[in-house]
């Protein structure tokens, strides 16, 4: 029995001298794992941040831009926005004329083609991606006619507005009006936002409205919709806005841009892929009812963001014909899709 | 791998489970506790709030109202009305009157605040003069006729303050008060309107210190429909005239309700607490809003704080529980390395706790069972010793009487022998039937010493354990037994047997007197039925051997495996009754048992069992 005892204690013994040893291994297997780890979980170099200054027409166009934000895209992409708001395209574009603005997301393709036509491509900015098109199914804008206005006639003599006289609103409603054979007519100048009260305090007959103003002031009753003048006659198909970049910021920063781009592109198919999702962060976006967003209707945002040249070419057609342009502006003078091409290539 | 069954583990978790429970318990109660107050308390403030705010805007659109009213009566307007209808004037005569209505207009913007723009209109709703001037200039209509605040003034005759509307100078939306300039003869001469500035209507009530950054409670207004005409907190809305028709305590205030609501706001998107009137008069509503974290701040700090308290009291309670569980366990762990030593046999062991309580006492009671216990085991050590020297007596007894026996035996039977065989003929036939039935006996009675020699021999044999496989055996004995009795019907059955631990040599023996048994008792039987087989429990195995023959009367069954006993006479089955007795000793030597069960003449059943280790 002793025997015994004394052979257990050795072998506790010499238990506990394996015990210790092999501690003392599983330690510095771990301290080396850990230095392993730590060497791999070092970053080697923090991504570059790019901060943009945009420009902001605040209209169902931008949804993307709201999308991009809201979705994390921006931020996945290393993007941080400094907004600015402006009354239209137009003005948008003067802003990065002066400097002021770097990106433009909704910028009509009116005053793009106005600023081509002005000699602003590519020097002053280069529109680099197509946002959104309009066609009957997905209608991008309408007149919106006070109660006691009954036809397209009732409207001679009368002042309407549009948001800039150079923008589509006024290049779709005075191709309209001239189909209609509505002359003397005033345009006036007003925001958006303002259009559907001006039309129901009886400050002008009508107004050029876009969503989501459109559906706005259908709800809270300032007038009726008299007929819609682009997804309607004159331009039942059109392409509605670009993306624009000011020409210093895209040649200094490509890589800035191609992080946009990527954003961009992410939240286009994000967009098209959760409409319902997308309407209420618009809403959200523009301090506005989700009825105002259930209820309005959607325009057709680019799968790609690749431009239609034919639509362009066509389009011009028309706005030379209404006095918009005065001559038509070839595809290469219009747009520069390299660097989203360049993105689409990396997805491959 | 620690177990969960350990009290040592247990305890602890139990403290610590019991200890977290209360903690949340507590914080919950403490959470909805707080709630409730802080919600009675906002509510009550933000009641405070809106008439606060009410008062704010009602004395802010009096003083605009008489400001109008007042200018309105006042020379330089009227004299303009009045000059310009009652008599021709010159165009320098108007030119003077116009600067005059000018400077008035200048005044009140420059020294009220109160309105961004004022228009002087004729009756017929044209414009006279406009200030600023640039504004004049911006117009996009030279009459207002169309606006429906015209055409209520014109039909009430009072002053009237309008609804939100867009501002055919400004474009942006504007709430206008217009009050009638009267002529002497009371008649309505033209209309003197100010464009109250909706920027610094949405400034009233914040304290100018207070950057707008700060705002996290804020009042808002709306025109009837519900578009907002100032906010304290976005003035985005006022200048997109946001329709917050859609806030449930908003559409609740434009039916004519006053009353506070926590309600989730479409617009922002946000739960808020909200209180909201109807504006006395005007058909306007006013709200005031905090939303629902900015009133729950204090909580969820407070929460965060009671949460960390919470974490810290459990580590405190479960170190506290770790120790006392050590504490409860300690003795217990004495306690119960005392009770192993003594299980081992040990019964000199005690257990040493002087700590006194519940514990102490049970190893007390412990100790005295342990003392009574080697008390026990010594008597019964006693008994034993003098039990088996007793029995070692009584065996040796048993094997020198039977040895002693036979010799004395043999003599008596080679006498008898040799005295039938030399007097064969001259004893008469009588004798020789009394010699015959002395050999007999004498031969009988060496049968049953040889047995009780064979029995006392395996009492005293040492048993060669080994496993043993029960069919090999059983095979063995069926031949042997089958050879013993030709010319028997008898139909064997058997199942296979499991292996055993035992003596081989012995349980052959076991079968074989089982076995002889059925043959012989069956005997009577046209066709004898033998079945071996057993059955299996927790323990052990029992073996059984059940026959179709004469059986017996169960109230004699406990005679059975008696030494000698019998329950038929010799004459009818033969045999010395030694057997079944020496099936029981052997099956008791490992560890088994033994019955039987049998109906008269009916059959038998011999069980014995053996354990399974």
């Amino acid at each position: 029995m002793d025997d015994l005892l004394k052979d257990i204690m050795a072998e506790n013994k010499q238990g506990g001298k394996v015990s210790k040893s092999k501690i003392s291994f599983n330690l510095i297997i771990a301290g080396l794992f850990a230095l392993v780890l730590m060497t791999a979980c070092t970053p080697s170099k923090p991504p570059q941040q790019f901060t943009l200054r945009i420009g902001l027409f605040p209209v169902l166009d931008t949804m993307p831009y709201y999308v991009m934000k809201e979705q994390g895209f921006a931020k996945k992409n290393h993007i941080q926005f400094v907004e600015t708001t402006y009354p239209g395209g137009d003005a948008v574009i003067e802003a990065m004329a002066a400097g002021k603005v770097d990106v433009g997301i909704s910028i009509g393709s009116v005053p793009v083609l106005s600023a081509a036509e002005r000699g602003m491509i590519p020097d002053t900015i280069i529109p680099v991606a197509a946002n959104d098109f309009a066609d009957p199914e997905h209608p991008g804008m309408a007149v919106l006619a006070a109660k006691s206005v009954t036809g397209w006639r009732d409207l001679a003599g009368q002042q309407i507005a549009v948001n800039a006289k150079n923008s589509i609103t006024s290049a779709a409603l005075i191709g309209r009006l001239k189909l209609e054979g509505v002359h003397n007519y005033t345009i006036v100048e007003i925001d958006f936002p303002n259009m559907g009260l001006a039309v129901a305090g009886g400050n002008i007959a009508a107004a050029g409205l876009m969503e989501p103003y459109l559906t706005q002031s259908l709800l809270r009753g300032d007038g009726k919709l008299l007929g819609w003048i682009i997804g309607g006659s004159p331009f039942e198909q059109f392409q509605y806005t670009m993306v624009v970049f000011r020409s210093e910021f895209y040649r200094s920063q490509p890589q800035a841009v191609r992080a946009f781009l990527r954003a961009y592109l992410q939240a286009l198919q994000w967009t098209n892929r959760n409409p319902d999702e997308s309407r209420l962060i618009l809403a959200r976006s523009l301090n506005l009812s989700p009825e105002v967003t259930r209820k309005m209707k959607l325009l057709r945002f680019s799968p790609d963001g690749r431009n239609d040249p034919t639509l362009l070419m066509g389009m011009q057609t028309l706005l030379i014909d209404i006095g918009m342009l005065k001559k038509r502006i070839p595809e290469n003078k219009l747009y520069d899709e390299t660097l989203l091409n360049e993105v689409h290539a990396e997805k491959r | 791998m620690m177990r969960l069954t350990r009290l040592s583990i247990r305890l602890p978790l139990l403290i610590i489970v019991l200890a977290s429970l209360s903690i949340c318990v507590m914080i919950l109660l403490l959470f909805f506790t707080i709630r409730s107050t802080v919600l009675e308390t906002e509510t009550a403030a933000l009641a405070n709030s809106l008439k606060g705010y009410e008062r704010s805007i009602d004395f802010y659109l009096d003083e605009a109202r008489s400001v109008m009213e007042i200018t309105s009566q006042g020379k330089r307007i009227t004299d303009y009305h009045f000059g310009r209808t009652s008599v021709p004037v010159s165009a320098s005569r108007e030119g003077y009157m116009e600067t005059d209505v000018r400077e008035l207009a200048q005044s009140v913007l420059k020294n009220s605040r109160l309105f961004e723009y004022l228009v002087l209109l004729n009756a017929d709703g044209t414009i006279c003069i406009m200030a600023p001037r640039q504004l004049q200039q911006k117009l996009t209509r030279k009459e207002l006729a169309f606006t429906s605040w015209y055409k209520k003034l014109m039909e009430t005759g009072q002053t009237i303050t309008s609804d939100l509307h867009i501002s055919p100078a400004t474009q942006r939306p504007t709430v206008v008060i217009a009050t009638p300039v009267r002529s002497r003869n009371g008649k309505i001469a033209g209309i003197w309107v100010g464009g109250i500035n909706l920027d610094t209507l949405s400034q009233i009530g914040i304290p100018k210190s207070l950057p707008n950054a700060l705002i996290n409670r804020y009042g808002y207004i709306t025109d009837s429909r519900g578009l907002i005409i100032a906010h304290q907190g976005n003035l985005q809305y006022v200048k997109e005239q946001t329709d917050f028709n859609s806030v449930p305590a908003i559409k609740a205030a434009l039916s004519g309700k006053a009353g506070t609501m926590q309600q989730l706001c479409p617009i922002e998107g946000l739960e808020e607490l909200i209180a909201y009137t109807p504006l006395t008069g005007m058909g306007w509503t006013v709200a005031y809003v905090v939303p629902i974290k900015v009133a729950f701040a204090p909580i969820y700090t407070l929460m965060r704080y009671l949460v960390l308290i919470g974490l810290l009291a459990i580590i405190i309670m479960g170190i506290g529980g770790l120790a006392i569980a050590r504490q409860v366990i300690k003795p217990l762990e004495q306690l119960k390395n005392g009770a192993i030593t003594i299980g081992t046999g040990n019964l000199a062991q005690r257990i040493d706790m002087a700590s006194g309580g519940e514990v102490s006492e049970l190893a007390a009671e412990f100790n005295r069972m342990a003392e009574a216990l080697s008390d026990k085991e010594k008597q019964l050590f006693n008994y034993i010793r003098r039990l088996e020297n007793a029995n070692k007596e009584l065996e040796a007894f048993t094997y020198s009487v039977s040895h002693d026996l036979r010799a004395p035996l043999r003599h008596i039977n080679g006498y008898v022998e040799l005295l039938i065989r030399s007097s064969r003929n001259s004893l008469p036939e009588k004798g020789i039937h009394y010699l015959d039935s002395i050999a007999d006996s004498a031969r009988h009675m060496a049968a049953l010493i040889d047995d009780l020699l064979q029995f006392s021999r395996t009492g005293r044999q040492e048993m060669q354990r080994a496993d043993v496989d029960m069919n090999l055996i059983l095979q063995e004995v069926l031949q042997t037994t089958k050879h013993d009795n030709p010319g028997r019907t008898i139909e064997w059955s058997f199942a296979k047997l499991p292996p055993v631990y035992g003596d081989q040599a012995m349980l052959r023996q076991v079968w074989f007197n089982l076995l002889s048994n059925a043959v012989k008792f069956t005997r009577k039987k046209e066709k004898a039925i033998i079945y071996i087989g057993y059955r299996e429990d927790k323990m052990e195995y029992v073996f059984f051997v059940r026959d179709n023959g004469v059986g017996f009367d169960m109230q004699y069954a406990h005679k059975l495996f008696g030494i000698f006993q019998r329950l038929h006479s010799s004459g009818e089955f033969e045999g010395t009754g030694i057997g079944l007795a020496n099936v029981r000793r052997i099956i008791a030597k490992h560890g088994g048992r033994t019955w039987a069960e049998a109906v008269l003449d009916q059959g038998a059943v011999f069980y014995f069992t053996l354990l399974k280790n």
